[in-house]
């Protein structure tokens, strides 16, 4: 009958292999860029260094593809599946060949990158554990939807169908999709620069057909993976416990969480944006040559899978060129330095924009020009944002009014910011603050100024990360503003575009809250081990709770107590 | 058990760790919410067959109800291969759509929307040979900003084909035809009737029933409602904090009041208004008209943003076919109405609409789609082997009535392995029969089931069955399998699904008909097409070159 036909479970399995394929390819460009990264920037911190390769890796890869279609289009599949994969496997081998096997001693390496984990008091680290099984337990459910629910969303399958167009032709020449006669009416005058569709391109490659959409869906939630470790990484490096919390806040945006199961492209590009972010960290603390070059390309990258990504220098070198430790032509210089690097990764698309449409970045199709259609009226009364009022509380503190979109975050640092105002206004030991790791609260405001004064005449004080990412938050929210000054609803008609900055919120809110636990940690240490204490009695869950090094116990006779 | 030195702590203590606890646990039910929002989309179910698993990415879509992807598969057997369709809607057209078609952003379509008179928006239809046209449910300018709303209102030009939740497709007509006689079903003219404004009622949320009455300018003749909930006496604005989020919105102002309309039959709604902002007229009904708003079913019968100035809005619908026939001896049983709702900070003015009759019935043998819920697909109870034909030979079941009753909701599947030729449109697969019984009888083909990629299922037809006296129907259709699939084909019949719930349908087939091969001179296998070479209105859905030895990559 139906069910028992053989090819159900095998096609299944197909799929399966298949997304798993997939999946390598994306790692193997994730750890390929990572050591080159590590190769360049020898200074870098490596919780750095590897948020930024596993979130621009994939990026990379659509990129070396994108070449390779472009400059030799029309080839079997198979040669552009080893051609954009050699690069990274040719790293990969250096490195093998210099270092021997990279993975002998990963349990001390892995070690070396999460020893944070836990933090100083040793009640949170079963906490920690179960906050980052919470976020793999979200993250899982929704990457198995999307490889159940077949593809729907707009946008997504607009991308699989431009993806599907370009794998058929094997070509990146008929990208952007301005001329329906050859497309059989499909008609996508796009200014992003294909990143996104190229790397779904790969998919169908490693799939063998275009038919189905089958692996491509996979595409966004292989991606969300890795901007979420990506993320994490970065939380570890800004504070002890700040990552695992950072992740955890970053899903809690139900609409991240929708677009990870609709396949969209924003995992993808939101990942680009923290990976530059994540080199931006280490190019302001070390800013020579090389980082920038780092900060330059990943901004480049970051363009490359969607328009949006021209924000990401924007965001950043306004802040980098405050707080960067050099004298002032230093700065601009590097940040020229930046753009020009940037410029030469997808400096070519813009110039074919230009040639197509005119101008390097529109979101206006050209029949919205005619005055019979009310586009206007339509985009404000649509989407609520008619009146200065509701541009207000529902275009640029969406965050905060629409819960649908981007869940509690927004209230919780809020929250945290009004908790940790309190601390810092009402406790008694207020030099208790710089014991910890960073430098938050009252010092904030005179560092920020600090930094804008001196940073014009000298060489500035020493740079704080969260410092640095509050001024990018800052600078983003200043755009929102300023886009809505010119008369402009470009920026704040989309919930996926303010999704952009919100990992930034959630690391930001990440390090808040690791502070906070860190305040409270012998307090909540007591309590933990009141209510889940008698849980150590137990041989084999005392073994969660020491994961992998013994746990110096200040009274051995403690576990020997007899349950009254 | 306490084996803490410390005192036990306070209850603020444990209160905020509570708190700690239950703010950790919303990304679980974020988690949640979005799985079984994306998969209640398609109304896919976990069994323990593993359907949701191993069941291919179009049955699924076909299965799931999802009102665009079902219009595509419509299309896929109504439109020629060089008709075009006219697409409001990109997504599901370029991914899913396997006919020529034009985007509604596409600068061919300037001259549409430039037009001024409905013959000439009909013309610049014409010219880019536009033969179909699909519309969403959701407010588009390019329609209720231009002439194509009044193209699309015009049952001289175009007629309505299918109505599924507000997703609708017309075919345009190839000549105009003279003016239809509309018999107006409803109609109220506030200007001349001012009695006529007191049917109208006003509930400012989805909770209360009506507070308080619309107010009729006798001057004018123009009915105001005035959502107070959003707006003071003095027309400033007020509590708009808690608006609501406006695709998710809820109901500041409804109109209401009972339509004797017939089920299943295609309408022209129009209306002369006057406001400004988001607004959405329904069609509402329901068993019991005292009951919570939610509960009563709706129809989406016009959307689109006021700009201030009197203006018409009109449009075509096909009402649903379980709407509530009017009773001529009860008449309080008759529970339904019209909605104007508006979202958000808005202001609306009615003076005059109405309703008028454009057919009776559903042109096409289709009705609104039963939901995969109210069904089960379960193992059939009765299975046919065909003998398999050649792959030159017509084939015709010698075997008459293949006779199956259906008791309540079970489907039925007859398959068998056909070969058919590829690449070529010219197989043919006929079923006639006669029904018996209500319900809806799909009829699709699976093709590609040799494990090698997922089967695809190609959407053939549907049947309406609407009595319990015996009927001839006949579906039909053109599958045109793809080069590189294999060309073994399942024919599967079934998935009746019955309306009202819990009647029989009787299926008796006395004609199976498979025709392919030989009958139509099949495309050589040396051939290979390359869309370039084609005009547009015969390019293959994919680029393909058929090359035996290299099937798997096109």
């Amino acid at each position: 009958m139906f069910d028992l036909s053989p090819g159900y479970p095998l096609l299944t399995l197909l799929l399966f292999v298949k997304s798993g394929f997939y999946f390598q390819y994306l790692l193997v460009s994730a750890y390929g860029t990572g050591l080159a990264l590590r190769w360049g920037l020898k200074d870098a911190d490596p919780r750095l260094v590897w948020s930024a390769g596993l979130a621009l890796g994939p990026v990379a890869l659509a990129w070396l593809l994108w070449v390779m279609l472009r400059v030799s289009p029309g080839h079997a599949p198979g040669i552009y599946l080893v051609g954009c994969l050699l690069p990274f496997l040719g790293i990969i081998g250096v490195e093998i060949w210099r270092r021997g096997n990279p993975f002998a001693q990963w349990r001390e390496r892995l070690r070396s990158v999460l020893t944070p984990l836990g933090g100083p008091a040793l009640w949170l680290r079963p906490l920690w554990l179960f906050l980052a099984g919470l976020s793999a337990f979200v993250f899982v459910l929704c990457g198995v939807t999307a490889f159940l629910v077949p593809l729907h969303g707009n946008d997504s399958l607009e991308y699989a169908q431009a993806a599907r167009l370009i794998a058929n032709a094997r070509s990146s020449a008929i990208y952007p999709f301005v001329d329906p006669f050859t497309t059989n009416g499909f008609y996508a005058p796009w200014t992003h620069p294909p990143g996104y569709s190229i790397l779904l391109t790969l998919g169908y490659f490693i799939q063998g057909n275009t038919i189905n959409a089958g692996i491509i869906r996979m595409c966004a939630p292989f991606c969300a993976l890795f901007g979420l470790i990506a993320l994490g990484l970065m939380g570890e490096f800004l504070k002890k416990g700040a990552g695992v919390i950072a992740c955890l806040l970053w899903l809690l945006s139900p609409l991240y969480l929708h677009l990870i199961i609709q396949n969209h492209i924003d995992p993808v590009r939101i990942g680009a944006f923290v990976a530059s972010v994540a080199l931006s960290l280490h190019a302001m603390q070390h800013p020579h040559v090389r980082s920038v070059i780092a900060l330059g390309i990943g901004a480049g990258l970051a363009h490359f899978t969607h328009s949006m990504g021209l924000l990401t220098l924007v965001l950043i070198l306004p802040v980098f060129g405050v707080m960067a430790r050099t004298t002032l032509l230093n700065r601009i210089g590097l940040g020229a330095l930046a753009c020009g690097v940037a410029l030469s990764v997808t400096g070519i698309n813009l110039l074919d924009n230009l040639r197509l449409y005119g101008s390097p970045v529109s979101d206006t199709p050209l029949i919205w020009n005619l005055p019979e259609i009310p586009i206007r009226e339509y985009l404000e009364y649509s989407r609520g944002i008619n009146g200065v009022y509701e541009k207000m509380l529902y275009g640029v503190f969406k965050g905060f009014s629409k819960f649908i979109d981007f869940g509690p975050l927004y209230w919780m640092a809020l929250l945290m910011l009004v908790f940790l105002g309190g601390h810092i206004l009402w406790s008694e030991d207020k030099t208790a603050l710089k014991d910890h790791g960073v430098k938050m609260g009252s010092r904030f405001t005179s560092q920020m100024l600090a930094h804008l004064r001196i940073s014009l005449f000298a060489t500035p004080l020493s740079p704080s990360p969260v410092v640095f990412l509050a001024g990018i938050v800052a600078i983003f929210y200043l755009f929102l503003f300023s886009t809505l000054a010119i008369g402009s609803d470009l920026a704040i008609k989309n919930s996926r575009y303010l999704l952009t900055i919100q990992p930034l919120i959630a690391l930001l809110a990440g390090v808040g809250f690791a502070f906070i636990a860190t305040l409270y940690a012998q307090k909540a240490h007591d309590l933990f081990k009141e209510l889940f204490g008698f849980l150590r009695e137990k041989s084999h869950i005392r073994k969660i709770f020491t994961p992998w090094e013994k746990i110096p116990r200040s009274s051995p006779a403690a576990h020997e107590e007899k349950p009254s | 058990m306490n084996t803490s030195a410390h005192p036990p702590s306070s209850w603020a203590q444990k209160s905020i760790f509570v708190l700690i606890i239950g703010l950790i646990l919303i990304p679980f039910v974020m988690g949640l919410y979005q799985t079984s929002r994306a998969i209640g989309t398609y109304w896919l179910t976990f069994s323990l067959r593993g359907r949701l698993v191993h069941e291919t990415e179009t049955n699924k879509l076909l299965e799931s109800g999802y009102p665009s992807v079902r219009l595509h598969a419509a299309l896929a057997v109504l439109a020629n291969p060089d008709d075009v369709v006219l697409n409001f809607r990109l997504a599901e057209a370029g991914f899913y759509g396997k006919r020529p078609f034009i985007y509604f952003i596409d600068p061919r379509l300037i001259p549409l929307y430039q037009a001024k008179t409905i013959d000439a928006g009909w013309k610049a239809l014409e010219k880019n040979k536009i033969r179909f046209i699909l519309v969403p449910p959701y407010a588009m300018p390019e329609i209720y900003g231009t002439i194509v709303q009044h193209v699309l209102a015009s049952p001289e030009h175009v007629s309505l084909l299918y109505d599924l939740e507000g997703w609708r497709l017309f075919r345009v007509h190839d000549t105009v035809r003279p003016p239809l006689p509309l018999p107006k079903i409803v109609a109220e003219n506030f200007t001349t009737h001012p009695k006529a404004a007191s049917n109208w009622h006003m509930t400012e949320d989805t909770l209360t029933d009506p507070k308080g009455l619309p107010y009729l300018d006798t001057s004018t003749g123009w009915l105001h409602i005035r959502p107070t909930l959003w707006r003071s006496s003095d027309h400033t604005p007020r509590l708009r904090l808690f608006r609501d989020e406006v695709f998710y919105s809820g109901v500041p102002g409804i109109l209401r009041r009972t339509l004797a309309l017939t089920p299943a039959s295609i309408n022209r709604f129009e209306a002369r208004v006057i406001g400004k902002g988001l607004v959405r007229v329904y069609l509402d009904y329901g068993d019991d008209r005292r009951r919570h708003f939610n509960a009563w079913s709706r129809t989406l019968i016009w959307e689109g943003i006021l700009n201030g100035s009197p203006q018409q809005i009109m449009n075509q619908f096909m009402v649903p076919a379980e709407y509530p026939a009017p009773d001529p001896n009860n008449s309080s049983a008759a529970a339904s109405r019209l909605t104007f709702e508006t979202v958000g900070e808005t202001a609306l003015a009615l003076q005059s609409w109405d309703i008028s009759q454009v057919s009776s019935h559903t042109p096409l043998l289709d009705a609104p789609y039963e939901p995969r819920k109210r069904w089960l697909v379960v193992r059939s109870r009765y299975s046919y082997s065909f003998e398999p034909p050649l792959a030159s030979q017509q084939f015709t079941s010698e075997k008459a009535d293949v006779h199956v009753t259906n008791y309540g909701s079970y489907a039925t599947e007859l398959y068998g392995p056909f070969h058919l030729a590829t690449a070529t449109k010219k197989n043919l697969v006929r079923i006639s029969g006669l029904f018996s019984g209500t319900g809806i009888i799909r009829v699709s083909l699976l093709y590609g089931c040799s494990g090698a990629e997922e089967p695809t299922y190609m959407h053939i037809g549907e049947i309406l069955l609407t009595k319990q006296a015996e009927e001839k129907k006949i579906v039909a259709g053109v599958p045109c399998p793809m080069a590189w699939v294999q060309p073994i084909l399942r024919l599967y019949t079934g998935s009746v699904s019955l309306r009202p719930k819990g009647a029989n349908t009787t299926l008796k087939m006395d004609d199976f008909r498979l025709e392919g091969g030989s009958a139509h001179a099949p495309t050589p296998e040396s051939t290979a097409y390359s869309w370039q070479d084609l005009p547009m209105s015969q390019q293959p859905y994919f680029r393909f070159v058929k090359e035996p030895e290299k099937p798997r990559f096109p």
